[in-house]
C-alpha cells in the first residue's frame, strides 16, 4: 500500500466520530468524477463546529499544526500534507451535507460534488491566480461531466468569483470539442 | 542541402498537433491509486508540502 493511501486511510477512519464527516476536495476528489491526475494534497471540507474535534484527532496522529483560522488549517507530519476547510457559509455547507460516499480502496471516501469541486477551485483561483493547475481542473471537470452538470449551481460559482466571461469561453471550447 | 536534411524538414515535428486528451477514469479511485504508486517508486522522497491555505474565502 502506498503512503498516500495509508495516510488517506487513517485520517479517513479517525474522522468517523465528527458530527458531520468530512469530505474530500482538491486535486485528489477530482478522481471521483472521472478526472485523474497525480496529486499528493490530501484537501477535505469539515464542519466548523468539528474544527477542535479534529485538531485532537490530527495531534494524536502526529501531525503539528502550521496554521489555523476560521476558515482553514494545514496539519504536517513529517512530509505528508493535510489540509481542512471549514464549512460555515451556507454554499460549503450544503456541499458538505450533500457529499456523495464512494467506496475506495481507502474506505468509504465522503467526496463533494464536481459542481462544488469547481467552485472551490475558483476560490483558489481567486486566492492565487498563478495556480494553473486549478485552471486546468475545471476545464477536466467541465469536460468528463459535459452534459451532467448543473449549469446553474456552476454559473452561480462562477458569478460569486466574476469570471462569468470565463466560463462562457470554457463552453465554448466544449461545444467545438464536441465530437 | 543534404537528404538528411530534407528528410528533417518534410517530416512534421513529433508532437504537434497532438491534443491534451485526458484519461477517464473509474470513480473509484482505483486509477489514481495505481498512479500514486507509480509515482512514488519513482519519487520517494516527496517534496516540501505546498504553503498554507488562506485568502479570499466566499464559499
Amino acid at each position: 500500500m502506498s503512503r498516500l493511501v495509508a495516510q488517506i486511510k487513517q485520517a479517513v477512519a479517525a474522522f468517523s466520530e465528527c458530527k458531520m464527516p468530512p469530505a474530500l476536495i482538491g486535486g485528489l476528489a477530482l478522481a471521483a468524477h472521472r478526472v485523474v491526475r497525480a496529486t499528493r494534497d490530501v484537501d477535505f471540507l469539515a464542519g466548523s463546529e468539528d474544527a477542535d474535534h479534529l485538531h485532537e484527532v490530527l495531534i494524536g496522529l502526529g501531525y503539528r499544526c502550521v496554521h489555523r483560522s476560521e476558515d482553514a488549517a494545514n496539519y504536517l507530519r513529517n512530509d505528508e500534507g493535510l489540509d481542512l476547510l471549514y464549512a460555515h457559509r451556507p454554499i460549503a455547507r450544503k456541499l458538505l451535507k450533500e457529499a456523495v460516499v464512494y467506496p475506495t480502496v481507502m474506505g468509504s471516501l465522503r467526496v463533494v460534488s464536481a459542481e462544488g469541486l469547481i467552485g472551490f477551485k475558483l476560490q483558489a483561483l481567486a486566492n492565487d491566480s498563478s495556480r494553473i493547475r486549478d485552471i486546468e481542473d475545471i476545464r477536466a471537470l467541465l469536460s468528463a461531466r459535459n452534459g451532467q452538470l448543473d449549469m446553474q449551481e456552476i454559473r452561480e460559482y462562477f458569478a460569486l468569483f466574476d469570471r462569468m466571461q470565463w466560463l462562457d469561453e470554457l463552453i465554448a471550447e466544449n461545444t467545438d470539442d464536441s465530437p | 542541402m543534404t537528404h538528411l536534411e530534407q528528410d528533417c524538414i518534410s517530416q512534421p515535428l513529433a508532437g504537434c498537433e497532438v491534443k491534451n486528451i485526458g484519461v477517464e477514469g473509474k470513480s473509484d479511485f482505483s486509477d489514481w491509486v495505481d498512479l500514486m504508486e507509480a509515482i512514488e517508486l519513482l519519487c520517494p522522497t516527496w517534496p516540501a508540502p505546498s504553503a498554507q491555505v488562506d485568502g479570499l474565502f466566499r464559499m
